[in-house]
């Protein structure tokens, strides 16, 4: 198995971990996405779904997936980066793009960077924080269900803030990340990679509107009931 | 036309460079770049200072000899253009210009503004070529070849080897580059025998030289002079996963 090794080491074969964990965060995001929505249904509909998805047997598989293929997507990152970094170690004392530089695609390791940060604080504040769906805990009236938790989170302006902001960053991210992924698998034609280009825009916009629906709508909302 | 220059001078591989500012009057707009820096040369020259050091050789935009990173752009501010081919028409009168040389680690300075692109040679030494016997040629269309990919094959070939998109790359990668010299083999029956073995070499040798990985950018499609296309990332990344995948060494 000496090949396989020898290619994940290869500048191409890390590309392809990162484009291939990639894409399966970007597939993710998407059901995260269909959770969330789930919000402006019913409080009752969202923290069903939350009782699902925390509750259920196979989701302990999907989350230590998850984990390793996200260490394999920043592990990886950070070493192309570094290698990247070498590559050049006396700098241009003038660069000028030719064009195809944007914003995104130049800060790719530092917004990766804010969206682990991010993550972390995620889970911390929600998967791992203090609210619970069942129905024994009801009775008690200072319990947060899921729902309850994320209306009460999203109520401090910082709170709202900082999330509506990580995840317009998240959407900076992935505004690269979507093509970009489609490139290292060798899909670039004349066919399609115009199409594949509008995807990836308008899936990093809806995502970034998508997560950010909830903070913007949970702050206003409260800020109505208190008025 | 008036100038002020800024150019990199550089002892030595070992020795530390700088910037040093250089004004020149009289020039031509109608001079190529090259004309004007053996001006500045000339004038160095009766001076008794060193003068600048800079690849150069057919003057016609087909060699690659000619690696100036003109104004913060490789080639300089032009599309497929290298820098015998920039006039100094497209410079206003008066402006200052920055000329440094190309800035990678697997390319390094040698002196001045010359870089040792040996590391280019080396990839194509890994397997970018066909071994076949030489002979009489053989008759026209004895292979047949179809349009598309003698054309995508052609346009492969016209990569000059300049290392503009190493230099206009953020991260310094090689892999337009290398994409050209797979694909113009791949692409044709010539190239059949070697593909899988050509390809891993290839992007083995490119790895050991020291060039960054490519981000997906474009920065070195938007400055090759010869406006090779990032497809030809994309078919070498196709054919090293074949290779990787469908290869036995031994």
């Amino acid at each position: 198995m000496l090949w396989l090794w020898n290619f994940l080491r290869s500048s191409i074969g890390k590309k392809l971990l990162m484009a291939l964990t990639g894409l399966f965060f970007c597939s993710f995001l998407l059901v995260h996405l269909g959770g969330n929505m789930l919000m402006f249904v019913s409080a009752d509909a969202f923290n069903a779904y939350t009782s699902i998805m925390s509750g259920a047997q196979v989701n302990k598989v999907l989350e230590v997936l998850m984990v390793v293929l996200f260490l394999i997507h920043i592990y990886t990152s950070a070493t192309l980066t570094i290698e990247n970094r070498a590559a050049r170690p006396v700098k241009y004392a003038m660069d000028v793009s030719a064009g195809k530089r944007t914003f995104m695609s130049s800060n790719m390791f530092i917004t990766g960077s804010i969206i682990l940060i991010f993550v972390v604080f995620h889970l911390w504040g929600f998967k791992y924080g203090e609210w619970s769906n069942d129905p024994a805990a009801m009775s008690d009236p200072n319990n947060l269900t899921m729902f309850g938790l994320v209306a009460k989170s999203f109520s401090n302006v910082f709170y709202a803030l900082g999330y509506t902001v990580a995840v317009i960053v998240l959407g900076f991210h992935l505004n690269h990340a979507f093509q970009s992924a489609f490139q290292t698998l060798g899909l670039n034609h004349n066919k399609y990679t115009p199409l594949i280009q509008k995807l990836g825009t308008l899936y990093s916009i809806v995502i970034a509107l998508g997560f950010a629906l909830g903070p913007v709508y949970f702050y206003f909302s409260q800020l109505n009931a208190g008025a | 036309m008036k100038l002020t220059l800024k150019i990199w001078r550089q002892k030595n591989a070992q020795a530390k460079g700088k910037l040093v500012t250089y004004q020149l009057d009289d020039i031509s707009p109608d001079m190529s770049f090259l004309e004007m820096l053996d001006v500045l040369n000339q004038k160095l020259i009766i001076e008794g200072d060193d003068p600048v050091a800079f690849d150069n050789d057919c003057r016609e935009g087909i060699c690659g000899m000619c690696s100036l990173y003109i104004g913060g752009r490789a080639h300089g501010h032009e599309t497929e253009t290298t820098v015998c081919q920039l006039h100094m028409r497209s410079f206003d009168d008066g402006q200052t210009v920055t000329i440094e040389p190309w800035r990678a680690k697997a390319l390094p300075v040698i002196k001045d503004l010359v870089v040792d692109r040996g590391a280019f040679d080396r990839i194509i030494q890994a397997g970018g070529f066909v071994s076949t016997k030489t002979g009489a040629p053989q008759d026209a269309n004895a292979l047949p070849i179809p349009k598309q990919d003698a054309d995508k094959a052609m346009d492969a070939a016209a990569c000059i080897g300049c290392g503009a998109c190493v230099a206009s790359c953020k991260n310094a990668s090689a892999m337009l580059f290398v994409s050209a010299k797979i694909s113009q083999l791949a692409l044709l029956p010539q190239g059949q025998p070697e593909r899988d073995k050509r390809a891993l070499a290839m992007v083995h040798q490119m790895d050991m030289e020291g060039f960054g990985n490519c981000t997906n950018e474009g920065e070195c499609e938007a400055e090759c002079p010869k406006a090779i296309k990032m497809t030809n990332i994309a078919r070498l990344f196709r054919e090293y996963y074949r290779a990787t995948f469908t290869y036995e060494e031994q």
